[in-house]
């Protein structure tokens, strides 16, 4: 195996990546170093982010990335090599998209706080979860980001209601697109009707411009549903 | 190689079965690594064994082990375990199953239908004996349900290694199956005798007709004869794979497999690794094998060799990069020296297996 032959491919929009001249700043942690291989649209993924964990790459790049749009961070998050195609790590997404985007439109009060509730709630959703207890972790993450950012508990009303309703919604969008499960696809349904649910019903305004079709994952997806899904292809 | 399109029917004699179990993983890996053509392996053994495919011990014929026979576990990932005797003909078959499509009628099953395919290429020659016998993918059915034939598949990607028995005059009045199944022979079903060496024809017939090929009769080649005997020495004349499931995590061809587990594009960190791994390796070159596989990447970064399981427990603890020797974790999170990463490659026995603790290993 000849290390110097290999070629690498950015992980955020596939281009061939070119040795590194000077500072770069890092694609998910906002972090400044020197690059080694950086990408012509100057994507940069720093060494810490490389090697961090799933957790760690949605923790400290909701931090630190401004986007507004939910969509938007999911799919950065998701092309992050430590988030597998399949797994609870795609809830905690989900979730910290949602979350990250009512953060930085203003409108919300989105601190520390809510980051720790949602991950503690969210954290409880298993792998699998979707088959063996006919709730995606996706849809749980809809109903914990609406349930904290509108305070609800078990003895509220209205609050309580929404939370149950973007979780059901949720939960029919996702399972009218059969199986077997793709985590992604349950990303996109969930950020997408929760952005509608939260601007109709809680008049806060999120934007997605970002369009998950043509899905990226398809190709890592052995069980990719193809044309049933409607992510898929161009 | 010249072989594509040709079926091979192997020319090979061994009293020993776990040598057989040997050639036909040789064959199966070197038939994925382009050196082989589809294969056809028939194998007899003289003393009694039982095969059993991981999975199955719970099956193994009590009064069979009782006995005293041998239980030697096969390389399958379904079946049920079969008891064999001189009076039984084993079969190995080796071929890429994309050739099967044109050939499968009916509705489609993934599998399934491969297999059901294989063991109807036998029965079909063996319906010539007069019986009423019935291809599953399991096996061979009498009109009864009682089995004839067991089968156990394993896979390399598009590769199926197709092994499993026909009871032709197998003496299987001792033994006790468990409960709902019954297993016959030929001998038992047609009320008269018949010996293995007969029914080997009917089968080679059957074969080539339902498959249209024709089967030519050769040797196993160099590399295939070296890996059998290696997969022999590390694996199946071992109590460890046959008791334990453990057998070393070798290379396609056999070679002693180093796999890097690192970031993509590989940190400065892993890029130092991934260099002295290759100058520790670099004197057993026709040895060793280092293959490096980043994070990420899936399966089809590496299609020509063999995916390590334990890099899904290392992605999953975010345990990178990490040194697979023969498919155990040998180093983590570090950069050892070159002396010690040779001495690591060298024997790798001589370092403990890191498996088992890697969510201790970030604390």
């Amino acid at each position: 195996m000849e290390e110097s032959e290999e070629k690498y491919f950015c992980i955020v929009c596939g281009q061939q990546l070119l040795a590194g001249t000077g500072e770069a700043t890092c694609s998910y942690c906002g972090k400044k170093e020197e690059a080694d291989y950086i990408c012509p649209e100057d994507h940069y993924v720093c060494e810490t982010c490389r090697l961090a964990s799933a957790e760690d790459v949605i923790t400290t790049t909701c931090e630190t990335i401004k986007q507004i749009d939910p969509m938007a961070i999911a799919l950065l998050l998701m092309k992050h090599p430590a988030i597998p195609i399949h797994g609870s790590e795609n809830h905690l997404v989900a979730a910290y998209s949602l979350l990250t985007a009512l953060k930085n439109t203003g409108k919300t009060a989105v601190g520390t706080r809510e980051y720790e509730r949602v991950a503690q709630r969210v954290g409880k959703a298993s792998g699998g979860i979707c088959g063996s207890w006919g709730v995606c972790g996706c849809a749980i993450a809809a109903g914990t980001v609406t349930s904290v950012v509108t305070g609800a508990t078990y003895l509220s009303d209205k609050e309580r209601s929404l939370a149950l309703r973007i979780a059901s919604r949720t939960l029919d969008g996702i399972a009218a697109i059969g199986g077997p499960r793709c985590c992604k696809a349950s990303v996109f349904v969930t950020i997408r009707l929760a952005a509608e649910f939260l601007d109709r019903e809680l008049a806060i305004p999120v934007h997605i411009s970002a369009d998950p079709k043509p899905c990226v994952f398809s190709k890592w997806n052995d069980e990719c549903l193809a044309r049933r899904c409607p992510y898929y292809g161009s | 190689m010249g072989l594509e399109g040709n079926w091979r029917l192997l020319d090979f004699e061994t009293e020993d079965p776990r040598m057989s179990l040997a050639v036909g993983e040789s064959v199966f890996r070197n038939k994925k690594a382009g050196l082989s053509p589809d294969t056809l392996y028939l194998w007899r053994t003289v003393k009694p064994v039982i095969l059993f495919p991981p999975g199955s011990r719970r099956e193994l014929p009590e009064s069979a082990k009782k006995g005293g026979v041998e239980s030697l576990r096969t390389l399958a990932v379904a079946g049920h375990a079969s008891f064999c005797d001189s009076g039984n003909i084993n079969f190995s078959i080796a071929l890429d199953s994309r050739t099967l499509n044109p050939l499968i009628e009916g509705e489609y099953q993934p599998l399934r239908s491969e297999y059901r395919f294989l063991m109807d290429a036998f029965t079909e020659g063996l319906r010539g004996l007069g019986m009423e016998i019935k291809a599953k993918p399991d096996g061979i059915y009498t009109e009864v349900g009682n089995e004839i034939a067991t089968s156990q598949p394993a896979w390399l990607s598009d590769i199926l290694l197709f092994q499993g028995t026909v009871y032709v005059s197998t003496e299987l009045k001792n033994i006790r199956f468990p409960p709902g199944r019954a297993v016959t022979s030929l001998t038992a079903e047609l009320g008269r005798s018949l010996l293995p060496e007969e029914i080997i024809g009917i089968l080679i017939q059957g074969f080539e007709r339902k498959l249209n090929v024709t089967l030519e009769k050769s040797r196993l080649t160099g590399t295939e004869r070296k890996l059998a005997e290696k997969l022999y020495d590390c694996k199946y004349s071992t109590d460890k794979w046959h008791f334990e499931g453990k057998a070393p995590f070798l290379s396609l061809t056999g070679e002693t497999l180093v796999a890097l587990y690192v970031a993509n594009p590989p940190t400065s960190k892993c890029r130092q690794l991934i260099d002295r791994v290759n100058k520790a390796a670099s004197s057993l070159m026709d040895e060793v094998k280092v293959v490096a596989w980043r994070r990420g990447l899936g399966t089809e970064q590496n299609p020509a060799e063999l995916t390590p399981p334990v890099l899904v427990a290392l992605a999953k603890a975010n345990i990178l990069p990490a040194v697979i020797i023969n498919g155990e974790v040998k180093f983590a999170l570090e950069v050892p020296s070159e002396n010690i990463l040779r001495a690591a490659i060298h024997n790798p026995d001589r370092f403990p297996d890191l498996s088992k603790s890697l969510h201790g290993l970030r604390r």
